[in-house]
């Protein structure tokens, strides 16, 4: 498969999938990984579709999770990460790896704000227990199939 | 929620999911996650389900991959790995984590193989890049909405 291909049915997997499968580290050495909802999920989160489509980095990733979940606790003494999204029934898929950031800038927060966060984060922006997290992947492994396909993203 | 109940949709979900994620770790200490075969959904892989409904542990997972795959390569240094089974339309998730083996056992690898499967592993049931893994999960967590349960798999 070209790369062109495999960058172009990557980009589609990251827009269309609604969760991205999260994996950290724990503290004993284990993988951890749970489903996070996708904020490139344009179907569900057309407010960020802007945001997303004028970076110049086409494949940063972020996520909202509370401060008090583990992962955080995970990221905090291991930043490595894998972010996976799948189409099962197409056998399609890709990873990407890399070291995620827990990002404080009150812009970056208020962008990824929706009213309906405070279902998450009853005290609202500026509850303490909100947390943005931005992965700039470093490499990324595209599946299809039988065949397996790496690029820089 | 219950315990018993997390129990009852986390083997729900093991045998409903279309696939199975497992995450292992590289040489380099990054977590790498994949999707794999899925051999408990009932649907897909109707011929273990007797394999499965007779194990004295009913959490333990099996999983197929190919001996020169990177994920092998992985195990073999490290052996800690996590594998986790979703429906993410309604938010729910199980995930398992322990330490997992590789199955030499010919009797074993007879029970899951599947004439198919020439198509990933060419010689056959004997071809050495046939690879049976085994995990006896030691934590479990569940995982529905914003709620979150942990458990010991395989304690009554």
């Amino acid at each position: 498969m070209e790369l062109n291909e495999v960058e172009k049915l990557s980009k589609e997997l990251i827009e269309n999938s609604l969760v991205a499968y999260f994996s950290t580290v724990n503290s004993d050495g284990f993988p951890i990984t749970r489903a996070l909802l996708n904020t490139r999920y344009k179907e569900r989160y057309p407010e960020f579709s802007e945001f997303y489509d004028n970076l110049e980095d086409k494949y940063v990733i972020y996520f909202s999770t509370n401060t008090s979940s583990s992962k955080i606790e995970h990221i905090k003494q291991n930043p490595k990460v894998a972010v996976y999204f799948c189409d099962t029934e197409q056998f399609k898929g890709v990873m990407f790896g890399g070291e995620v950031e827990i990002i404080e800038d009150m812009e970056i927060k208020r962008q990824f704000w929706l009213e309906r966060s405070t279902r998450y984060y009853p005290k609202g922006l500026e509850d303490p227990d909100y947390t943005i997290l931005r992965f700039r992947p470093e490499n990324a492994r595209f599946y299809h199939k039988l065949s397996q396909a790496e690029f820089k993203p | 929620m219950e315990l018993e109940e997390a129990k009852k949709l986390s083997l729900e979900l093991m045998e409903n999911s279309k696939a199975v994620y497992l995450t292992t770790i590289d040489s380099e200490g990054f977590p790498i996650t994949r999707a794999m075969f899925n051999l408990r959904n009932k649907e897909q892989f109707p011929e273990f389900s007797e394999f499965f409904a007779g194990l004295d542990n009913k959490y333990e997972i099996y999983i197929t991959t190919n001996t020169s795959s990177s994920k092998t390569e992985h195990i073999k240094k490290n052996p800690k790995i996590c594998v986790y089974f979703c429906d993410p339309e309604e938010f729910k998730g199980v995930m398992f984590g322990g330490e997992v083996e590789v199955i030499d056992d010919m009797e074993k690898k007879r029970k899951i193989w599947l004439d198919w499967w020439t198509r990933y592993y060419f010689k056959g049931l004997e071809d050495p890049d046939y690879t049976l893994l085994r995990l006896k999960p030691k934590t479990a967590q569940f995982y529905y909405k914003l709620q979150k349960i942990q458990f010991k798999p395989g304690e009554e």
